[in-house]
């Protein structure tokens, strides 16, 4: 699983601040009315507990300590400013500065590898990423397109602008359930099915050729509503890999598992949190 | 009193969890579909980049797909700043694969270390092929650091070759199998200079690959011809996590090596005098004291009074150890050594005041009451000096108690 996507908000704490409310206290029971006063609607308080990771160690199977990443943010934690990638002897290997609209790649001396140019809309959902490399040659480009902001394209372009590939996300119900990838020309080249529990979980991504035969697949296992096993499956249906997620009780993943067919240890990622808290008001 | 209830929810956000954790099966597939269609190495060379950076499993049929096209490659271009090209581009396809610890791609791995002479490449295949887990191919990586240690190659390889070794260091601390200690401990006594840090890291390797090396070192202790080898396994193992059991064992077969031999320079002399004194070491400060120690330990005694072939400070070492064996074996050789001093202080000859209360403290040490009547010799004698009966009177005092 991409680090990106462990990033996020796990678990939201919401307190509802409500004046209007009766309670069951001493003050309800009182035998004599207070005098009646118009009653002054407040905005609720929303407080939302974000997670977010600070250091992923990865572990070989024999639990020998690997390599590991150390995430910087700003002060109260909203902004991811730097990654940086150290061996098992703490020397860094690699380093990604983030900036306003641009991420850039370093290697262990501090020479600049390749950077991106990334365009956010208003919701900050990515528009637009080019690649270039240090001689700032553009390598390739990426466009995003969103409806009611969920994404419904992806269009790749190499540094000519030439048009390499496109994706389209098709949505059923506000649902994600099929994604196309199409040629430069715009023909179907393969295409990927997402099916779901009735809960709302995603329970099976199938991936599927041009002509509709299952090339492989991914099924997913949860418990209390909380992902514990993917299973990578070959065409015919065989396991091929596995990753396993272990979450703490606020369903962060703190130990992810990759693990082949036998259940042996390929690799062992611990990730540790640290959270700060948002205030928002509702109306 | 106006009293607000405040409702606490908690909420899950179990859509935004899986979407977070939703794979990038359409990313990866996309990725390997513009890798398969593209022609030219930079064409390549840039989706691979693309590649790389997803840091995904799902990548890595296509970073073996890459690196098998390559193995073929690497060597036939003529031009350099392709070949550079092509070597960087291989480098950032295996580094990928080593840091995915793709157990699958051992093979490919494998066949560009085979197939390259460029030492950074070959440097970083074999690192991977460590990252990866490639124990199948184990004995080729020892037998591989062994020529390196040999100095086999053109002198003008000797650079080169040190960036191999360094790399098969790497690689064979990870795979951590016995068979690679051998050729780790001849690295780290190797001919590679300091700046290269290949003995520093064997020597570091070394530990970890084998809690006790006893066997291995032994097995080198009695092949090796060269002192400093004999001396360097001792060390090793000295420094293990081997029992104290097998740090005597080893302990005491150095010590017979150090003893069998006759020095023919003096080079040769002070490294078999290192080796007595580190082995006599290891035996006073190690917790089992092996009866067949005081057989070499006694030999040392004998050899002193017969053509007084060890130095003082070697002989002071010696009663140290022997100090710490309170055996009977041990005070009756360590008696019959006083007595013959004290014939000697009787006689009228000088004796090393050093060496007479180092033997004296010693007996004294072993609390073994066998060493009563020598001690009580030397603490009435008329020959020795005061200093000397007042160190025996000391000793007595140990032995009484």
């Amino acid at each position: 699983m991409k680090l990106s996507s462990l990033t996020f908000v796990l678990v939201a704490f919401i307190f509802l601040g409500c004046s209007t409310s009766p309670s069951i206290s001493e003050s309800s029971i009182d035998a004599v009315p207070a005098v009646v006063k118009e009653v002054k609607k407040e905005p609720k308080k929303i407080v939302t507990t974000v997670y977010y990771p600070v250091a992923v160690v990865s572990y070989f199977g024999d639990g020998v300590k690997d390599e590991y990443t150390v995430y910087s943010y700003n002060e109260d934690g909203s902004t991811l400013l730097k990654e940086e990638l150290f061996n098992n002897k703490d020397i860094l290997q690699q380093s990604i500065a983030y900036e306003t609209g641009k991420k850039s790649l370093y290697d262990a001396s501090g020479t600049l590898v390749s950077y991106e140019l990334i365009v956010l809309d208003a919701d900050k959902n990515v528009l637009n990423k080019e690649k270039y490399d240090n001689k700032d040659n553009l390598i390739s480009v990426s466009e995003y397109e969103y409806k009611n902001g969920m994404k419904i394209s992806w269009k790749i372009f190499n540094g000519s602008n030439s048009l390499l590939s496109t994706t389209l996300y098709k949505y059923t119900d506000d649902i994600l359930t099929r994604i196309d990838s199409l040629s430069p020309g715009g023909e179907m080249e393969e295409y990927f099915e997402l099916l779901y529990k009735n809960n709302g979980l995603l329970l099976e991504n199938v991936h599927y050729n041009v002509e509709g035969k299952v090339q492989d697949s991914r099924s997913f296992e949860y418990k209390d509503t909380f992902l514990v096993m993917e299973l990578i499956k070959r065409k015919n249906s065989s396991v091929l890999r596995k990753i396993m997620y272990l979450n703490d009780q606020y369903g962060n993943p703190v130990e992810t598992v990759f693990m082949d067919a036998g259940d042996n240890v390929q690799e062992r990622l611990i990730t540790d949190y640290e959270s700060r808290e948002e205030i928002t008001y509702e109306n | 009193m106006k009293t607000r209830l405040i409702k606490i929810i908690t909420i899950i956000l179990v859509l935004f969890l899986v979407a977070a954790s939703v794979p990038a099966n359409e990313v990866s597939a996309v990725w390997t579909r513009l890798f398969r269609r593209a022609v030219s190495l930079s064409q390549k060379s840039n989706i691979m980049a693309s590649i790389v950076e997803q840091h995904n499993r799902d990548m890595v049929p296509v970073l073996m797909e890459a690196l098998e096209e390559q193995v073929g490659s690497l060597e036939n271009t003529g031009d350099v700043t392709v070949r550079m090209q092509i070597s960087e581009y291989t480098k950032m396809i295996i580094k990928e694969l080593g840091r995915l610890k793709a157990s699958e791609a051992a093979p490919y791995i494998w066949q560009i270390v085979q197939a390259v002479d460029e030492p950074f490449l070959k440097g970083e295949a074999i690192i991977a092929l460590g990252k990866v887990g490639a124990r199948q191919y184990i004995d080729e990586l020892n037998i591989l650091l062994r020529n390196l240690n040999f100095n086999l190659g053109a002198i003008q390889d000797q650079r080169k070759n040190e960036i191999v070794a360094f790399s098969l260091v790497i690689a064979l601390e990870r795979l951590k199998q016995p068979s690679s200690y051998s050729p780790l401990f001849f690295a780290s006594t190797g001919w590679y200079s300091s700046q290269s840090g290949v003995r520093a890291k064997a020597s570091e390797s070394m530990l970890t690959i084998l809690d006790d090396p006893t066997e291995q070192l032994m097995q080198v202790t009695k092949d090796s011809k060269e002192y400093d080898i004999k001396l360097a396994a001792l060390d090793a193992g000295y420094k293990s996590k081997a029992s104290d059991g097998n740090k005597a064992a080893l302990a005491v077969l150095s010590l017979s090596e150090g003893l069998q031999a006759s020095p023919i320079n003096p080079t040769e002399k002070t490294q078999l005098k290192s080796l007595r004194v580190l082995a006599l070491n290891v035996l006073e400060y190690g917790s089992v004291k092996p009866e067949e120690a005081i057989v070499y330990m006694n030999k040392m005694l004998i050899s002193y009074r017969t053509e007084r072939l060890f130095d003082i400070d070697e002989m002071i070492d010696l009663f140290e150890a022997l100090g710490t064996f309170s055996s009977d074996a041990s005070v009756k050789a360590q008696t019959e050594f006083l007595a013959y001093l004290t014939d000697r202080k009787e006689s009228g000859l000088s004796i090393d005041l050093r060496i007479s209360k180092s033997s004296i403290i010693a007996i004294g040490n072993t609390r073994n009451p066998i060493g009563f009547e020598e001690l009580t010799n030397v603490q009435y004698s008329d020959s020795w000096e005061n200093s000397v009966k007042r160190e025996a009177k000391a000793a007595l005092a140990k032995l009484n108690k």
